[in-house]
C-alpha cells in the first residue's frame, strides 16, 4: 500500500508539469502569427559608447517578434509590438543591451565593449539562462574572461571580492588552500555555512570529509577547477529554494569553457613567478634570550649559581658546551624563503556544426614559502557540445585534475610545525651538531635540552605529502519536444581521492608519548575518497503568448548519491629514519581507523516564471526534498512512503520601473529595478546517520562488544531557513554609473544544536533541532566608468557587505574552546560565537598595588595564591576576588562589521591595469601565535616585546613578568591577545599588454602579463597576517593558530593566441 | 510527421520512465542508508553472539568507572589521603567540600553504564520473546546485567543518597530521554527496596558455567586472562543488598552460597580433578583457609617456617603469602580468594588509572595512605608478638621516602626493587570483591542475626578453633566439637578435624580473617553484638583497605546504629592526623547524615 501511494505521488510530481504544459503548448501555437493591433515601428541609431562612432551590423530585436540589423551609418528601423516594448541590441565585440521604449519612437543607443561589466550580462540560474535584468532574484554574474593574469589563484580565491554578498576569506598562504566562501554570513552553528557549488549543471561536492594526518591541512575541492577554464560564475543569493535542503547558503553556479565558434582557436600561455617569504616576527636574539631565560629559571626556584651552571649560561670558551650554546641562529630565516611558481596552459576550441569542443591542458607548480614545500598540479578538461539531431543535443564536460603537494604541519603542532619551532627555538643553538671545540658537523642537531625540535630537521627530514585527484564529469542531453517543450537530463559523476603520507623522523623531532610507548618516529597513511552520482531530469516549457506574456515552467527531479570514505593508518617507531612508510612501524603500536559516510538526496522541484512585457518578473519555486539523513518522524514537511520530506516554496518579483512610461522623461536613467523575494530553504548537513540509534564498538581487553552510543532522535530534520530579500538596481548615464543594493533578512529555524540531557540519562547531549538564528545585513555595489575614451578607459567599483548574525534560540549557552581561545554563543549575543575570556587592565606595578587589589587565583592543588607585582591585573567580573572562568566576559567579536572589495580597471591603448583591493573591518582576531610568544612560561623563545616585561617594583608596563609555568595565568586567554583584525589589502594588481596581430597570421595575438599578489596590506595586526581561516567551524573564526601566512608574489607570463 | 511523433512519444516515454524509475526507487529504498562504522537498531541483538557482544560492551564500559569508584569509596573515607600533587577536586572529595563541576561527584559515568544495562535488559527480553536466544542463555545474561545494574545503583545510593534517579528505561529516543517520567527520584531506602525486589527475582544467580551444554562464549581466555571472574558475583550482591536492608538471615544465606562453592557453580577447575572431595582446592575455595606453613603456598601472612620470630623472614613476594593475592596470576590459589576482578592490559583501553593515582614512579602519586590507616595497622599485634599487622606492609610501602599504596602496583613494579618493570607498560587490576569481604559481611549478618560466636569465629581464629573448648589438644574425638551443625542453614558449619574417628569437615581449614593474617584475635568488649560489629568494621579496613569497601561499610554501620559519629569520627581522625585544619568542621558537618551525600548535578 505504501509503495502504491508512493508511486502515485512520484508520478504526480513528475508529470504534473508535463500534461499541463502540453495543453498550454497547443494553445500557444498560433500566437506568433497573430498581429497585434498596435504594431508599429521605431527607428534609431546605435553607436560606440567610447568613440561615439556609429556601429554597423548590430543586431536589433524584439524577442519573439521582430529583428533587424543596423546599417553602415548605425541606423536601424524595427517593427515593435507597442510603445512599451523592449528592444535588445547585441553585436560581436559589444555588450548586449536592452532598452525599453517608454513611448519613444526614436532611439539613440550607445554600446560598450564586450568585456564591460554590464547589468544586462547573462546570469545562469537553475531555471535557465537570463539577462541579469530579467529576474527578481538577487544574483551576480561574473564573466571571468579566463582570469589569465592571476594564474596561481584557485577558483575560490579568485571569487574573493568579485560579488557583493559573497565573502571570501583566504584560508592560509599555502598554495591550493584557497578561500572560505560564504554568502551573506552565518546561518547555522553546526552545519555547513558554505554555498552550494554547481558546475556545469551538476552539484560539485566541496566538502573536505574526514581528517587529515597532516597538521591543519585542508583538501580544497575548488582548487581542482582551473579558473582559466571558467566562463561564467553566477552567484545566487536568494531564490535557491529549488535546491531544497542544499540551497540554504546560496548557490555558486559555475559554467566552464565551451567553444563559442566553429573556427579552431588555440591559446597557449606560460607563466613564471616568485613567492616572497613573509617578514620575520621580531623574536629575541641570543643576548636578550639569555637574560629572559635566567629571569625565568629564577622563578623556577633555581639559585643564581645553578643558573650560571647551565651549559648555555657559561662564558668560558674552554667549557665543552660553550660552542654548542653560543651561536646566533635566525631560525625563521632557516625555514622560510622565497620560492618559485610556474604555469603552462593550453586551450583549444573549435568544431563544426555537429560537434564543438573546448579542450584545456594545464600544468603548474607553486612552491610555498616554507622550505621544502611544493605543489605540482596537472589538469585536463574536455567539454563538448553535440547536435545529435535537430531536436536532440548533448553536452559533455569532463575534467580531471591531479596534484601532488609536499607540505609541512601548520598551526597547533608544537613539535612539528616548522614555523612555530622557528619562532620558539632558542637562538643560541645551531642548526647542526657542534663539537666541543666548535667544529660544525654536517649532521643536523637533534632535539635540544629543552625538548624542542630542530626546525631545520623538520624542514629537511619530515615528510608530508598529499596527492589528490578528482574526476568530475557531466553529460547532459536535451530533447526538444516542440518549440516550447524541452526534456533534459544531466548525469554528473565525481570521483575524488586524496592520499596522504606522513613521516616524522626521530632525529631532530621531540618525541610523543603514547599510553604504552614513547613514539620517536611517527608514520601515517591516509586515503580519503569521495564518489558521488548526480542526476537531474527535467521538463521545461517556455512560451511567449503574445508579445506581452512569457511563461516558463521547469519541473524535475534531482538525485544525488554521495559516498565518502576514509582509511587511515598510524604507525610509530620504524627501525630507522630511512623507513618512512607506515607498514615499517612497530606492529603492536599500529592503529587503523576510518569512516564511511553515505547519503542519498532526492529533490523534486518546480520553477514557474512569468514575465509581463519584459518589466514584471514573477517567479514561484518550490522543492520537495527527501534525504537519508532525515529522521523518520521529522516535525515539519510531509511524509512520503515512510520518509520525511521537506517542502520549501519561494516567490520572487521584479519590477523594471525604468521601463514604465512615466519615466520616459528620465533621460539619464537606463535602468531602475526593484526586487523582492521570500522563500524557504533548508540545510541537510546533519551528519549522515545522526538521526539513527547508534551501537558503537566497546572493547573489554581484546574482545569487542557493543554499547549504545547515543540517544537517537527520529525527529531530526533539516534546518529550515527563511530568506527575505529586497533590492534595487539602478543604472545611470548610459551605464556609466551603476548601483545595486540588497537588504536581506535570513532566519534559521530548527537549527541543529547539541541539547544537554539529564545527568541520569548517562549521555551528555543529544543532537536536536532546537536552535534558531537570525542574520540580517546588506550588500551594496557601485560600478563607475570614470573615463570612457577610445584609448583610455577607467572603471572603478566597490562592493560592500555587512551582516550580523544573532542567535534566537538555543537549548543552552555554548562555551567552546578552539586553539587556546574560548567562545561563547548565547541567545541575543553580539555574534554567534564571540571571544569569551578574561579582561585585563595592565600589570600590577608594585606589590602594594597587588595587595590592595586583593585578588587570588586558585592553584591546581586547590590553594589560593595572591596576585603579585608583575602579574596581569584581570577584571574580577563576579566580585568574588578569585580570578577564574567565572570572570570571563565578551572580549571581542571575530565577525567583521564590513567586508568588501575595491576594483579598478584602467585600460590605455593596449595596456590594461587591474587592481583588486579587499578589506575587512571591525573583526577581532585572537593572536594565538603571540600568546605563545609572550607567554613567558617556558624555554620557548619570545617576541622582542617581552624585553619590556615587568622586572622591578614600580615598573609601569603592560608586559607581565616571566614566571616558570605561568601559575597565575598571565598568558591565559584574555583580551591581551585579542587584536583588531581589520585590514585593507591590495590583493592583486595585474598589468596586461595585449598585442593583436593580423588575423591572417599564424599567431593572432600576444598578451603579456605581470601580476603582483598581496603586495600591500594595511593592518594593525601584530601577527604575520590577519587573514586566515583555520577550520570550517563557526567556532574557529578569527583564531590565529599559526598557519602558513599569506605571502607576496609576483607572476609574469605570456599568452599566445593561434 | 507521424514517424517523428512516434519517435518523439517513444523518447518522451523513455525519459519519463527513467525519471519515474528514479523517483519511485528514491521514495523508498534509495533514502535508506545504513551506517557502516557503527550499528543501528535492527543490526544488533539478532543472535546469541550479539547478546554476548552486548554484555562484553557493558563490562568494557564499566571498567571506565574504576578510578571514580576508588576515589569515592576510599578518599571520602578514612584510609586514604591526598598528596601535594592532588588537584583541587580530589581535595574537595577528601574533606567533603565538593563544589559544582567536580568530576568525581558527577554520576553521569555511572548512568552511562546503567543506560547500557537498561538497553541490554530490554533487548534480551525481546530476543527471548522472538526465540533468538534460549531460556537458559537468557537467564544467565539477563541476571548478570540486571545484577550489575543493581550494584551500580547501590553505589549511587551510597554516594548520592536520596537524590538518585532510578532509571530503568533504555531512553532510546530523545523524547524519552527528556521525559521526566523516566527519571523517578527515589530515597536511598526506596532505592534499596527496589533493588532487593528486582535483584531477588533474577532467574540465575550462579557464575556463568564453564563448558556446560548452554552456550557460554562469555567464559573464555582473552589476552592473558580468563574471564570467569570478570562478571559480578550475584550471591555477593544479593547478600549486600539484604545486609543494607537489615534482612540478616537472608543476607547470610546468600553469602553462604559463595561459601559453599562446589554446590553453587564455583567449580572452576573441575577438569583437573582438583575439586575432587578431599583436594586442597575443595577445602580452600571460598573458605578463608589457614596458612600452608611448610611452603607458604597460601594467601595468609606467613614467615619462613621455624623463623617466625625473625621479622626479616616475613613472606613478602609476589608468589607466596597474603601479598601474592594482588600479584599472582589466575591460578588455583587466586581463584580461592577472588570473586570479581577486572584486569587492565596495556595493549587495550582503558589505561590502568591506578598507576597514575598511586605510583610515585611513572605515575602522578596523587593519593597515599592516611596516617589514620597506618596507625590502624600499627596498633595490631601479631601472633608472634610483632607490634604491627603485616597486611599494612603489603598494602602500602615507603618508596623513595614516600608512603605508596602498592596493592594496585604489584603487576607494575618489580617484585623486589619496586621500580617499574617498564614504565610504559601499566598492567594492573581493578579489585572488586573477594572472599574475605564475603566472610566479613557474613559475619556482620550472623552477628546481627544472633550468631555472635560464629561471627567472631570467622573474624578471628576460625570455626574449628573457636568451637573447640580445648584447642590444640590432639587425639580427641571431635564429633561434637569444631562445628555448628546444630545451627540451621546458613549457620551450620562442619570444621571438624580429627583422626579417630577421622573427620575432615569441609571447613576444617578455615582460619578466620585474623587467623590467616596472623594477628591476635580482636577482643570483645562490652555489648558483644556492637563490639563484634565494630571489630568487623575495623577488620574491613585492615584487610580490604583501598579495595573500595571502606566508605560503604562506614555508611552502612552508621545508619544501622543510627550513629553518624562512627562515620564522622573516622573522617575526623583522618583529617586531624593529617593536619587538616578543617577536620573539626568536617566532623560537625558529617554528623548530619544529609551531608554524607554528594550533590546530584
Amino acid at each position: 500500500m505504501r509503495v502504491s501511494i508512493n508511486i502515485v505521488t512520484c508520478f504526480l510530481l513528475a508529470t504534473a508539469g508535463l500534461t499541463n504544459n502540453q495543453l498550454l503548448a497547443q494553445k500557444a501555437n498560433n500566437a506568433p502569427t497573430k498581429k497585434t493591433a498596435e504594431a508599429q515601428s521605431v527607428s534609431g541609431l546605435v553607436k560606440d559608447a567610447a568613440t561615439g562612432k556609429p556601429l554597423s551590423a548590430i543586431s536589433v530585436s524584439v524577442e519573439g517578434f521582430s529583428a533587424a540589423l543596423t546599417d553602415d551609418k548605425g541606423k536601424f528601423k524595427i517593427r515593435v509590438p507597442g510603445k512599451s516594448a523592449t528592444i535588445i541590441f547585441s553585436g560581436e565585440g559589444f555588450q548586449t543591451k536592452e532598452t525599453a521604449l517608454r513611448g519613444r519612437t526614436d532611439l539613440t543607443v550607445a554600446l560598450f565593449e564586450e568585456s564591460f561589466n554590464s547589468i544586462y550580462d547573462q546570469v545562469k540560474l537553475p531555471a535557465g539562462d537570463k539577462r541579469g535584468t530579467q529576474t527578481g532574484l538577487a544574483v551576480n554574474s561574473i564573466n571571468s574572461n579566463g582570469n589569465w593574469g592571476r594564474t596561481n589563484e584557485t577558483t575560490d580565491g579568485f571569487l574573493q571580492g568579485r560579488a557583493a554578498g559573497l565573502n571570501g576569506t583566504m584560508r592560509s598562504g599555502t598554495p591550493n588552500a584557497g578561500a572560505y566562501l560564504n554568502i551573506r554570513g552565518l546561518n547555522s552553528m553546526y552545519t555547513n555555512n558554505q554555498p552550494l557549488v554547481v558546475v556545469d549543471g551538476a552539484i560539485y561536492d566541496i566538502g573536505d570529509y574526514g581528517s587529515s594526518v597532516i597538521g591543519n591541512h585542508y583538501t580544497n575541492a575548488l582548487a581542482m577547477i582551473d579558473p582559466k577554464d571558467i566562463e561564467n560564475v553566477t552567484i545566487i543569493k536568494d531564490g535557491t529554494s529549488t535546491y531544497g535542503t542544499k540551497g540554504a547558503n546560496g548557490v555558486i553556479n559555475i559554467t566552464t569553457i565551451h567553444a563559442k565558434e566553429q573556427a579552431t582557436k588555440i591559446d597557449f600561455a606560460v607563466f613564471g613567478g616568485v613567492n616572497q617569504a613573509p617578514k620575520n616576527l621580531p623574536v629575541m636574539e641570543s643576548a636578550d634570550y639569555r637574560v629572559y631565560v635566567s629571569d625565568l629559571l629564577r622563578t623556577k626556584g633555581m639559585t643564581d649559581a645553578q643558573i650560571q651552571a647551565q651549559p648555555f649560561m657559561n662564558d668560558n670558551t674552554s667549557n665543552p658546551d660553550y660552542y654548542r650554546y653560543h651561536n646566533q641562529t635566525n631560525w625563521q630565516d632557516q625555514v622560510l624563503s622565497n620560492s618559485a611558481s610556474t604555469n603552462y596552459y593550453l586551450k583549444v576550441s573549435g568544431g563544426d556544426n555537429i560537434a564543438k569542443y573546448a579542450l584545456s591542458l594545464g600544468y603548474g607548480s607553486n612552491n610555498g614559502v616554507t622550505d621544502n614545500t611544493k605543489m605540482t598540479k596537472y589538469n585536463v578538461r574536455f567539454n563538448g557540445d553535440l547536435n545529435i539531431s535537430s531536436r536532440l543535443t548533448a553536452a559533455t564536460n569532463f575534467s580531471f585534475t591531479y596534484y601532488d603537494h609536499l607540505i609541512k604541519d601548520q598551526g597547533l603542532a608544537a613539535k612539528t610545525n616548522p614555523l612555530y619551532l622557528a619562532q620558539t627555538k632558542a637562538p643560541f643553538l645551531n642548526t647542526n651538531e657542534v663539537d666541543n671545540v666548535g667544529n660544525i658537523s654536517p649532521n643536523r642537531a637533534d632535539t635540544d635540552i629543552f625538548g624542542i625540535s630542530n626546525p631545520v630537521a623538520v624542514i629537511e627530514n619530515m615528510f608530508n605529502s598529499s596527492k589528490a585527484y578528482r574526476f568530475f564529469g557531466t553529460i547532459a542531453f536535451n530533447y526538444k519536444l516542440s518549440s516550447t517543450l524541452n526534456l533534459g537530463t544531466i548525469v554528473g559523476i565525481t570521483f575524488d581521492k586524496a592520499r596522504e603520507q606522513r613521516f616524522v623522523p626521530r632525529k631532530g623531532v621531540a618525541n610523543d608519548s603514547l599510553p604504552n610507548a614513547i613514539a620517536d618516529s611517527r608514520l601515517a597513511g591516509n586515503v580519503k575518497r569521495i564518489s558521488n552520482l548526480y542526476n537531474e531530469t527535467f521538463l521545461e516549457y517556455n512560451k511567449k503568448f503574445n508579445p506581452l506574456h512569457q511563461l516558463q515552467i521547469k519541473t524535475g527531479l534531482r538525485y544525488m548519491n554521495a559516498t565518502n570514505e576514509q582509511d587511515l593508518q598510524i604507525g610509530y617507531n620504524s627501525a630507522t629514519d630511512d623507513f618512512i612508510s607506515v607498514g615499517t612501524g612497530v606492529n603492536t603500536l599500529r592503529k587503523v581507523g576510518g569512516d564511511i559516510g553515505k547519503s542519498a538526496w532526492v529533490n523534486y522541484y518546480l520553477s514557474a516564471n512569468y514575465t509581463y512585457n519584459n518589466k514584471w518578473f514573477l517567479s514561484y519555486n518550490m522543492a520537495v526534498d527527501g534525504s537519508s539523513r532525515f529522521g523518520q518522524d521529522a516535525q515539519e514537511g510531509i511524509k512520503l512512503g515512510g520518509n520525511s520530506f521537506a517542502v520549501l516554496p519561494s516567490v520572487s518579483a521584479g519590477w523594471l520601473v525604468s521601463s514604465e512610461k512615466f519615466l520616459a522623461g528620465a533621460k539619464n536613467l537606463d535602468l531602475l529595478k526593484l526586487r523582492a523575494s521570500f522563500g524557504k530553504t533548508g540545510n541537510d548537513d546533519l551528519g549522515n546517520y545522526t538521526a539513527k540509534q547508534a551501537y558503537v564498538s566497546q572493547n573489554l581487553l581484546g574482545m569487542q562488544g557493543l554499547v549504545r552510543g547515543n540517544v537517537a532522535n527520529p525527529q531530526l530534520q533539516w534546518e529550515t531557513g527563511t530568506r527575505f530579500n529586497i533590492g534595487a538596481d539602478l543604472s545611470l548615464f548610459n551605464e556609466r554609473l551603476t548601483f545595486s543594493f540588497d537588504y536581506f533578512s535570513n532566519k534559521t529555524n530548527k537549527m541543529l544544536s547539541y541539547e544537554n540531557l539529564p545527568t541520569a540519562s548517562g549521555f551528555l547531549y543529544a543532537i536536536s533541532n532546537t536552535g534558531g538564528m537570525k542574520n540580517t545585513g546588506f550588500d551594496f555595489s557601485v560600478n563607475a566608468r570614470l573615463v570612457n575614451q577610445r584609448q583610455f578607459k577607467w572603471d572603478l567599483g566597490l562592493v560592500l557587505m555587512k551582516y550580523k548574525g544573532t542567535l534566537t534560540q538555543l537549548p543552552q549557552d555554548i562555551i567552546t574552546n578552539y586553539g587556546g581561545a574560548s567562545l561563547l554563543s548565547t541567545v541575543g549575543g553580539v555574534g554567534p560565537a564571540v571571544f569569551y575570556g578574561l579582561k585585563s587592565y595592565g600589570v600590577f606595578s608594585t606589590d602594594a598595588e597587588a595587595t590592595a587589589a586583593n585578588l587570588f587565583k586558585m592553584l591546581p592543588n586547590g590553594t589560593f595564591a595572591p596576585y603579585q607585582a608583575g602579574d596581569v591585573r584581570y577584571v574580577d567580573t563576579n566580585g568574588d576576588k578569585v580570578i577564574d572562568d567565572r570572570d570571563r566576559q565578551n572580549i571581542g567579536n571575530p565577525n567583521p562589521d564590513y567586508t568588501g572589495a575595491v576594483t579598478s580597471k584602467i585600460s590605455w591603448k593596449a595596456f590594461t591595469l587591474d587592481f583588486l583591493f579587499t578589506f575587512s573591518s571591525g573583526n577581532q582576531v585572537y593572536n594565538g601565535v603571540r600568546e605563545a610568544l609572550e607567554s613567558q612560561s617556558g624555554m620557548e623563545n619570545q617576541l622582542l616585546s617581552v624585553n619590556n616585561r615587568w622586572r622591578s617594583q614600580g615598573q609601569i608596563t603592560n608586559m607581565p613578568k616571566a614566571t616558570w609555568g605561568d601559575p597565575m595565568g598571565n598568558a591565559a586567554f584574555s583580551d591581551r591577545f585579542i587584536e583588531d583584525g581589520s585590514f585593507f589589502r591590495m590583493k592583486a594588481v595585474t598589468l596586461n599588454y595585449h598585442l593583436p596581430l593580423k588575423a591572417t597570421n599564424l599567431i593572432k595575438y600576444i598578451s603579456f602579463y605581470a601580476t603582483g599578489n598581496n603586495l600591500l596590506t594595511f593592518t594593525k595586526y601584530l601577527g604575520y597576517d590577519p587573514e586566515f581561516y583555520g577550520a570550517e567551524s563557526v567556532f574557529a573564526r578569527g583564531i590565529d593558530t599559526g598557519l602558513e601566512p599569506i605571502s607576496k608574489s609576483i607572476v609574469g607570463g605570456i599568452r599566445i593566441g593561434l | 510527421m507521424k514517424s517523428i511523433s512516434i519517435k518523439k512519444k517513444f523518447f518522451v516515454s523513455a525519459m519519463v520512465l527513467v525519471g519515474l524509475g528514479l523517483g519511485i526507487s528514491s521514495c523508498k529504498k534509495v533514502l535508506d542508508k545504513q551506517p557502516e562504522t557503527f550499528l543501528t537498531t535492527g543490526q544488533v541483538y539478532r543472535d546469541i553472539y550479539d547478546a554476548d557482544a552486548a554484555i562484553i560492551g557493558v563490562y568494557g564500559k564499566f571498567m571506565g568507572l574504576a578510578k571514580q569508584y576508588i576515589v569515592l569509596n576510599e578518599l571520602r573515607a578514612d584510609l586514604m589521603q591526598v598528596t601535594d600533587n592532588a588537584d583541587s577536586y580530589m581535595r574537595e572529595i577528601n574533606q567533603h567540600t565538593v563544589t559544582t563541576g567536580n568530576p568525581y561527584a558527577d554520576p553521569t559515568p555511572f548512568y552511562a553504564v546503567i543506560n547500557s544495562c537498561n538497553d541490554v535488559l530490554k533487548n534480551l527480553k525481546i530476543m527471548l520473546a522472538d526465540n533468538k536466544i534460549k531460556q537458559g542463555e537468557y537467564d544467565q545474561r539477563y541476571s548478570d546485567i540486571g545484577a550489575l545494574r543493581s550494584w551500580i545503583y547501590l553505589q549511587l545510593g551510597i554516594h548520592w543518597g536520596d537524590q538518585v534517579r532510578y532509571v530503568t528505561s533504555p531512553l532510546e529516543t530523545l523524547a524519552s530521554a527528556k521525559d521526566v517520567a523516566n527519571y523517578p527520584v527515589v530515597t536511598f531506602d526506596q532505592l534499596l527496596d527496589s533493588l532487593v525486589n528486582f535483584t531477588s527475582t533474577l532467574p540465575y544467580t550462579r557464575p556463568y558455567p564453564m563448558g556446560a551444554t548452554i552456550n557460554t562464549g562469555l567464559v573464555t581466555n582473552v589476552d592473558g586472562s580468563n574471564t570467569r571472574r570478570f562478571f559480578i558475583d550475584k550471591f555477593a550482591l544479593l547478600g549486600d543488598l539484604n545486609l543494607w536492608k537489615g534482612n540478616y538471615n537472608k543476607a547470610a544465606t546468600y553469602y553462604r552460597s559463595i561459601m559453599e562453592p562446589v554446590l553453587n557453580g564455583y567449580d572452576v577447575d573441575n577438569a583437573n580433578g582438583l575439586y575432587n572431595i578431599g583436594g586442597d582446592q575443595y577445602y580452600q575455595q571460598s573458605r578463608q583457609a589457614f596458612a600452608s606453613v611448610a611452603d607458604n603456598r597460601d594467601l595468609c601472612v606467613g614467615y619462613i617456617r621455624f623463623k617466625e620470630a625473625d621479622q626479616g623472614s616475613l613472606i613478602d613476594n609476589n608468589t607466596q603469602g597474603w601479598r601474592s593475592m594482588f600479584a599472582r596470576g589466575q591460578d588455583n590459589l587466586w581463584m580461592q580468594q577472588w570473586l570479581w576482578v577486572l584486569p587492565f592490559n596495556s595493549n587495550f583501553a582503558p589505561e590502568n588509572p591506578f598507576v597514575n593515582m598511586f605510583s610515585n614512579s611513572g605515575g602522578s602519586y596523587l593519593l597515599k595512605p592516611s596516617k589514620e590507616a597506618m596507625d590502624k595497622w600499627n596498633s595490631q599485634t601479631q601472633a608472634n608478638g610483632f607490634p604491627f599487622d603485616a597486611r599494612g606492609n603489603f598494602t602500602y610501602r615507603t618508596l623513595n621516602g614516600q608512603p605508596v599504596i602498592v596493592k594496585y602496583l604489584y603487576n607494575y613494579l618489580d617484585a623486589s626493587s619496586f621500580v617499574p618493570t617498564n614504565p610504559l607498560q601499566k598492567p594492573g587490576q581493578w579489585f572488586l570483591n573477594r572472599v574475605s569481604n564475603v566472610h566479613l559481611h557474613f559475619a556482620e549478618a550472623a552477628n546481627r542475626d544472633g550468631k555472635r560466636k560464629l561471627a567472631a569465629a570467622l573474624l578471628n581464629q576460625g570455626i574449628s578453633t573457636t568451637f573447640d573448648p580445648t584447642p590444640g589438644v590432639t587425639g580427641r574425638d571431635v564429633t561434637n566439637i569444631m562445628n555448628t551443625l546444630s545451627e540451621p542453614y546458613p549457620y551450620n558449619f562442619d570444621a571438624r578435624n580429627g583422626e579417630t574417628p577421622r573427620y575432615r569437615g569441609d571447613w576444617h581449614r578455615n582460619a578466620g580473617i585474623r587467623g590467616c593474617a596472623r594477628v591476635n584475635p580482636a577482643a570483645i568488649v562490652g555489648d558483644s553484638t556492637l563490639s563484634i560489629e565494630s571489630s568487623l568494621l575495623n577488620e574491613g579496613a585492615l584487610e580490604l583497605a583501598y579495595e573500595g569497601h571502606r566508605w560503604s561499610d562506614l555508611v552502612r554501620i552508621s545508619i544501622r546504629r543510627n550513629d553518624p559519629a562512627i562515620l564522622a569520627n573516622a573522617v575526623f581522625n583522618k583529617l586531624s592526623k593529617d593536619g587538616n585544619p578543617a577536620a573539626a568542621a568536617t566532623r560537625t558537618k558529617l554528623l548530619d547524615r544529609k551531608n554524607w551525600y554528594l550533590p546530584f548535578k
